[in-house]
């Protein structure tokens, strides 16, 4: 990156200009255009526009998604403070910019806690603390100024509130990575922090929640100078949630998890230093390495249960296997400052940062001054006071380098067993490597323990589970491995190569099975105790990496499968010619990845890069794998609207899939015509698309059989491609055809029907068919009373209008709801959700009549209701919405807090 | 070994996707017509079969989905407004627009210039522009937008408003002074 390039555009200009006090942007203006006119002027415009729609809707999103602080209402003081603006809003409540007129003036941040909170606790905590607050002085420590709670009459009241100093700065993290500092500035203003730390301690203030978003860097006399914030506030707010604990869910906690200490996530009250260099470890961690040790999505998603689980006992990898090799045009996000530096000052700083963060706070740094100063060691090149993490881990280098011939004897009994459920396992590359003699003898102990465990294993765990009746006479290969699997972590104990391939494999058959979750499981298993395997080659440990990576490329933790993807690809990098194949598999998976991640332009010469290699190398084996990462490709090239190259990788997809057998084949070439379609498509040639579609029903139909569901689906896209290419004739029975279809595959209350009915009833009445318009219009209105969600009601809402335009009255139009109502049996499944949403839109409109009716059986219906949760969520918008508007407060409070429970 | 095996497989979220896009749709669509929501949920229609790949499991989660789909309803809707305009010239209706805000609260957009806008913009920096989609086509409040950028709430807050006032500029400032005037 060339900031000062970047800085050149007069947009990044105006955004500089942001930041600076008004009257400090004048003269900005000169010295960032540098005398260049046309750009000053530019910059202007800009500023003049900015002025002009400063208070428009110009381009806000309708219906007011706008929401955050812009949305508060802003109180004019709060305690001794003027407030000015808003500055910040967090999991904890507003920040704003206040002004202090007495005893000085100055400029203070004043957090107001969110509702929900137990303030009274809050503030007798911070009371507590208040007095070791005032007794801290430092420069890198934002003073604690004042706290109280809003008093009664103002917005807000009775909110906890903290007034300190204002710091006009960026996290940490990202005031590194904008302004590119080296590793050496980095680990300065990490120093910077330890000392403001450190200082707190020795006054018994431990900060509890140190992060990227407390740790600050400003700039004093054009040097980065660092400022911990919030000490002290994490400690009152603890406790103060509703069950006691920072860790009551994930939206409702204090603060982010990600750098919490696993004794602070287990809950404990016992908390010392030792947290805060654990927090400081893992800043220290994100700084060097330019991502965070968990990734926040894995945070985000995870319920309390995993998070705890992560946090208690996932280790992170080391800072330097960060490390990405260069990569073209890799973006800078994407590479790891700690790449910067020697490899062995890499792994000199991996065991400061690893010792930080010790799960165990008695291996971490005793104080955080320790950590400091082994930072400033590690700056002036003396030795460090951390070591490698392990003996283990110089055990494991030391195998690695006498690679000895593995073998698993026996293992061939097994892998068929396994390999018939078609996972299977070992890719025993033969291994090549000589030993001393004494480890030979060692592995060749090694080896028959573990064909006894194997047999044990097939003979005990594996066949009597079938023999036992424990599963029918028609289990499937699937059953008996479920059955099995509790035992292999027993049976194969301390066996961590066996431990680590049959994870992984169980990993593989969960997720063909479509059971993520025990899939992400066992696959983490299998990571976990690779560091303790002794045999498995660097290929075998690449597969274990490259199946978790897929396995959480579709639970959505991209960043997660990124880095797995990645250490697979490292650890092939010393591998022989022949894994060549292997390594372009995990290149385009990588590619899947990075466009799943929207960084097309280094996803797309990964997958060309191994459609080259598997073109070149083509066999009957590969084959298969060169259709799907073309059909991969060309799906990643339409996301880049490159249509043209598109249509022609399309042919060659063709032409690979005319090479194949069988249901390969068949496959690829649905894909091909699915992609051609949707070319047609995208380029708005409608009747070439219709064609394809037409072909594409066919493929189908023989790929699939006649049950599958997009089949039908595919069958009223056709339909409605043929109506846009003017065939309407044509097109008719394609979207009756589809619409029974739909009805039969999905049932006839499925989302997909009703969308496809409101789709098809268009169409009709585009075509001037108002018979078969008014019919499926209808059909498509009610529907959408079956289908919508909790947070869809605007949908509802605006249903009626339509329902009543389409009827001519509204009467009418409620005598159908009525009797749509009617027909539905008792205990239907769909039966409450209908009768919510007839409830909120009908009252919508003022046909009041039915509304508590349809309310109460909704109510009565909960139980049978499908996706019950949220038929409650609706209920509990509704009914307490149906007795405000009709004035009977009391029983609106009554069902607010009947619903509201779980 | 299992693990050779290239990626292929399907979201198993993907289901609940399309109620996601619908209500962006009703979000983003206005008209006075009495049929705009049909028009609607035929953008929505044709954004979904455009982001729904047979084998593709490029959906990780909402946000996700939703950066996606704010992409290709820009798309959809640019190609509607085109549509759109080949009828005008055969004397249709006129061009079509786009609302921001409370409805009749600014003025109308043409589809077709902010998304020439949004190209230029695109020129100059793509990140603008994908803020500008975030928010103005995905309806992403700017702390979702952040998020998915991966930059803080801060400079989100200061992008959006040099994309504004850059837009503005470039779209021509009629509305301002004599716009509420004729509305």
């Amino acid at each position: 990156m060339t900031p000062e390039g970047k800085n050149r555009s007069p947009l990044r200009i105006f955004e500089l200009l942001l930041e600076l006090e008004p009257d400090q942007r004048e003269e900005a203006i000169d010295e960032l255009c540098a005398g260049d006119t046309s750009l000053r002027d530019e910059v202007l415009g800009l500023i003049r526009a900015d002025e002009a729609e400063s208070d428009s809707d110009f381009l806000t999103p309708i219906s007011g998604a706008l929401i955050g602080i812009a949305g508060h209402a802003m109180p004019e003081r709060i305690g001794p403070f003027e407030i000015i603006e808003p500055i910040g809003e967090g999991g904890f409540g507003v920040v704003y910019l206040a002004r202090q007129s007495d005893p000085i003036e100055r400029l203070v941040a004043v957090k107001v806690i969110k509702p929900g909170m137990d303030s009274r606790a809050v503030i007798k905590r911070f009371n507590l603390e208040r007095r070791a607050l005032a007794l801290m002085e430092h420069p890198h420590v934002a003073s604690v100024i004042d706290g109280g709670v809003i008093s009664q009459g103002h917005i807000g009241a009775g909110r906890p509130w903290f007034a300190m100093e204002y710091v006009d700065g960026a996290p940490i993290t990202e005031f590194a990575r904008d302004h590119g500092l080296s590793i050496e500035a980095r680990l300065h203003l990490i120093i910077q922090a330890c000392a403001a730390a450190q200082h707190a301690h020795s006054k018994a203030i431990i900060h509890r929640d140190l992060k990227p978003s407390n740790i600050l860097v400003t700039q004093i006399g054009g040097n980065p100078f660092c400022k911990v914030i919030d000490f002290g506030v994490s400690k009152a707010l603890e406790g103060a949630t509703p069950d006691g604990t920072l860790f009551t869910n994930p939206g409702a906690m204090v603060g982010t998890p990600l750098y919490m200490s696993p004794e602070q996530a287990m809950g404990s009250h016992d908390i010392d230093i030792r947290s805060d260099v654990y927090s400081m470890g893992m800043v220290l961690y994100e700084l060097i390495t330019g991502c965070p040790p968990y990734e926040r999505e894995a945070i985000k998603s995870s319920d309390i249960a995993s998070l705890r689980r992560l946090i208690e006992h996932v280790d992170p990898v080391r800072p330097s296997s960060r490390v990405q090799k260069a990569n073209g045009t890799e973006q800078s996000v994407m590479t790891a400052p700690i790449g910067s530096i020697a490899k062995s000052g890499r792994q000199e700083l991996d065991w400061i940062t690893m010792r930080a963060i010790d799960k165990d706070p008695q291996r971490r740094y005793a104080t955080i001054a320790d950590l400091g100063q082994d930072l400033e060691r590690f700056l002036r090149n003396e030795p460090v006071d951390a070591g490698p993490p392990s003996r283990s881990y110089r055990v494991r280098k030391f195998v690695r380098r006498n690679r000895v011939p593995v073998t698993f004897g026996g293992i061939t009994a097994a892998a068929l067993v396994i390999a018939a459920g078609g996972m299977l396992v070992f890719g025993l590359a033969a291994e090549r490597a000589r030993a001393e003699e004494a480890e030979q003898r060692a592995t060749a102990e090694r080896q028959a323990q573990r064909v006894r465990d194997i047999n044990y294993f097939l003979l005990t765990d594996l066949f009597s589970s079938m023999d036992s009746g424990v599963l029918g006479a028609d289990a499937s290969l699937v059953d008996l491995l479920d059955e099995v699997e509790p035992s292999i972590n027993v049976r194969f104990e301390g066996d961590y190569d066996m431990l680590a391939l049959l994870h992984s494999n169980f990993a593989t058959m969960n997720q063909k099975t479509h059971r993520y979750e025990r899939a992400l499981k066992h696959a983490d298993q299998a990571v976990a105790v690779l560091d303790r395997a002794t045999d498995l080659t660097d290929y075998q440990r690449s597969g274990v990496y490259h199946t978790r990576a897929g396995i959480l490329q579709v639970s959505g933790q991209l960043d997660r499968a990124e880095r797995d993807v990645r250490e697979s690809i490292r650890l092939l990098e010393t591998e022989p010619e022949s894994t060549r194949d292997a390594l372009h598999i995990r290149n385009a998976t990588l590619g899947s990845i990075l466009h799943a991640k929207r960084q097309y332009d280094e996803a797309e010469p990964l997958m060309r890069g191994a459609i080259d290699f598997f073109a070149a190398n083509i066999t009957d084996e590969n084959r298969r794998y060169l259709s799907i990462i073309q059909s991969n490709h060309i799906s990643l090239l339409l996301r880049m609207e490159r249509f043209e190259d598109a249509a022609s990788r399309i042919n060659q997809l063709l032409s690979t899939a005319e090479q194949m057998e069988g249901r390969a084949r068949t496959s690829a070439e649905v894909q091909a015509r699915f992609w051609q379609m949707q070319v047609m498509r995208n380029l708005g040639k409608h009747a070439e698309a219709a064609e394809s579609s037409v072909a594409l029903v066919d493929a189908f139909k023989a790929h699939e059989g006649e049950g599958s569901p997009q089949l039908a689906v595919i069958i009223v896209t056709t339909g409605s491609l043929l109506a846009k290419a003017g065939r309407f004739q044509e097109a008719i029975p394609y979207l009756e055809e589809g619409l029974q279809r739909i009805e039969s595959v999905y049932g006839p209350y499925h989302y997909e029907l009703e969308r496809h009915t409101n789709i098809v009833a268009g169409l009709y009445a585009d075509h001037g068919m108002k018979d078969a318009y008014h019919a499926y219009r209808r059909r498509g209105l009610l529907l959408r009373l079956y289908v919508a969600g909790p947070g869809e009601q605007e949908s509802v809402l605006g249903i009626m209008p339509e329902g009543e335009a389409l009827m001519g009255t509204m009467a009418q139009w409620a005598g159908i709801v009525e009797h749509e109502a009617s027909s539905l049996p008792l205990g239907h499944p769909k039966r409450a959700r209908f009768l919510a949403h007839a409830a909120i839109g009908l009252g919508s409109i003022g046909q009041e009549e039915p509304v508590e009716r349809y309310l109460m059986d909704a109510f009565d219906s909960l139980n049978d209701a499908e996706r019950v949760d949220e038929v409650r969520r609706i209920l509990a918008y509704a009914i307490p919405d149906y007795y405000d508007r009709n004035g009977d407060a009391q029983q609106a409070s009554r069902w607010r807090e009947r619903l509201s429970g779980s | 070994m299992t693990s050779e095996h290239p990626n292929e497989q399907v979201n198993p979220a993907i289901e609940d996707l399309y109620g996601i896009l619908r209500a962006i749709a009703q979000k983003q669509m206005a008209s006075e017509r009495p049929d705009h929501t049909l028009e609607a949920t035929a953008v929505v229609h044709e954004a979904y079969m455009r982001i729904t790949d047979l084998n593709d499991s490029v959906y990780v989660d909402r946000n996700h989905f939703l950066s996606v789909a704010a992409e290709t309803i820009r798309r959809v809707l640019v190609d509607h407004a085109r549509a759109h305009n080949a009828q005008k010239r055969s004397g249709g209706r006129g061009a079509m627009t786009i609302h921001s805000g409370v409805v009749g609260s600014s003025a109308p957009l043409d589809v077709l210039e902010l998304d020439d806008a949004l190209r230029r913009l695109s020129e100059q920096d793509p990140s603008y522009t994908r803020l500008v989609e975030l928010r103005f086509f995905g309806g992403l409040s700017i702390e979702e937008a952040a998020d998915i950028l991966g930059i803080g709430r801060n400079t989100a807050v200061r992008r959006w408003r040099a994309a504004r006032a850059w837009l503005r500029q470039e779209l021509g400032d009629v509305a301002d002074e004599d716009g509420s005037d004729d509305a």
